[in-house]
């Protein structure tokens, strides 16, 4: 099953799907790639945009932690919000170490209920492993894919270019 | 590191330019944003200074149509050039799948070359990477500019692994997407398996 449609299928049984409705949830990688979207959906390109924006502001975030002492980071998370817009960030938990959360909301009147549901949802979404070690082993030690990739198959990618 | 999606015929890859503060980082994915058409781009976002240099990255999302049967997705990253921006730089190296170092071409320049080139070799090292097995390609840029260094003597004193390299000069456009067309086969060409 693919990591979009585990996530579609578990987030079907969350109970606070309601409140949710209008806020985007974002599943991402440490760098910045979208694994899937929930809630309200926004364009493919957007999501690439807040993708690398989200998680370039969650690394250099963690770096300025670095000059800290003492902070706990376990339960660290970042917001940027208005009275009635903005963004949560959270980190990834110790199960699901790969996925990093963004939860993003307009127009909402109670930020603070979105805050506590974004937790909730990374607590739910504790209840499954979202990536296996088997797809992580496939990355380091799969073959090639494209292997014998000739000039014209990347002539063609470039096409566009007058290449 | 590279995201495959078996699912949905999809592979993604982050590219990093790379080099000297001034060198033609930014300048090279503004031309691939002009010359791209809208349905193969994303926005192209850019994190400057007041004065217009990069402070943190600049990103541009990047669709090149289908190579046996999967989408290709690249995301081009520039990193700040200035030399106090050194821990912005580790950040954004990070999961690189592709480099392109953008060496800027006038003779004066040199030393600001071997500084970021060092500075990227110890990056790499740092993020568990050997510079020698992640794809690279060097771009000599501004070689519209009179008082440049010549072509050998760049090859010589940067290029200490053979990679292959483009003469360049972003401000029109000249070798801009040679070098992203090259760097983009040698990471094709690396891809591995990949998440379903």
């Amino acid at each position: 099953m693919s990591i979009l449609k585990k996530l579609e299928n578990h987030f079907n049984n969350f109970n606070g799907k309601e409140v949710l409705k209008e806020t985007t949830i974002l599943a991402l990688s440490h760098d910045g790639r979208v694994f899937g979207q929930l809630g309200k959906i926004k364009s493919d390109k957007d999501i690439q945009s807040l993708g690398a924006l989200l998680v370039g502001m969650w690394q250099a975030s963690e770096a300025v932690g670095e000059f800290l002492s003492g902070n706990d980071e376990k339960d660290l998370i970042l917001s940027f919000q208005s009275s009635d817009k903005g963004f949560f960030l959270l980190r990834p938990t110790e199960k699901n170490k790969e996925v990093f959360w963004g939860i993003l909301f307009e127009s909402e009147v109670n930020p603070g209920k979105i805050k506590l549901y974004a937790k909730k949802v990374r607590e739910f979404f504790d209840k499954i492993k979202i990536i296996e070690s088997k797809d992580m082993e496939n990355i380091q030690d799969g073959d090639f894919l494209f292997k014998n990739i000739t000039e014209d198959e990347v002539d063609k990618l470039f096409s566009f270019a007058g290449l | 590191m590279s995201f495959v999606n078996h699912n949905k015929k999809e592979v993604n890859c982050k590219i990093v330019y790379y080099g000297p503060g001034l060198g033609g980082k930014t300048t090279n994915i503004q031309h691939v944003y002009k010359k791209t058409s809208g349905d193969n781009k994303g926005n192209i976002i850019k994190l400057n200074t007041e004065n217009e240099r990069t402070l943190f990255f600049d990103f541009l999302p990047l669709e090149l149509g289908e190579i046996r049967g999967y989408k290709t997705r690249f995301h081009l990253y520039t990193v700040p050039g200035q030399v106090f921006y050194e821990a912005s730089r580790k950040l954004i190296l990070r999961a690189v799948d592709g480099l392109i170092f953008v060496a800027d071409s006038q003779l004066e320049k040199m030393d600001a070359n071997l500084e970021s080139l060092d500075g990227l070799e110890k990056n790499l090292i740092e993020q568990g990477y050997d510079i020698e097995k992640v794809p690279l390609v060097f771009q000599w840029n501004k070689r519209d500019l009179p008082n440049v260094t010549s072509h050998e003597d760049l090859e010589a004193k940067l290029n200490k692994w053979g990679a292959p390299s483009f003469g360049a000069s972003a401000v029109s456009g000249e070798g801009v997407f040679e070098t992203l067309k090259e760097v983009s086969k040698l990471v094709l060409m690396n891809l591995k398996g990949g998440l379903s």
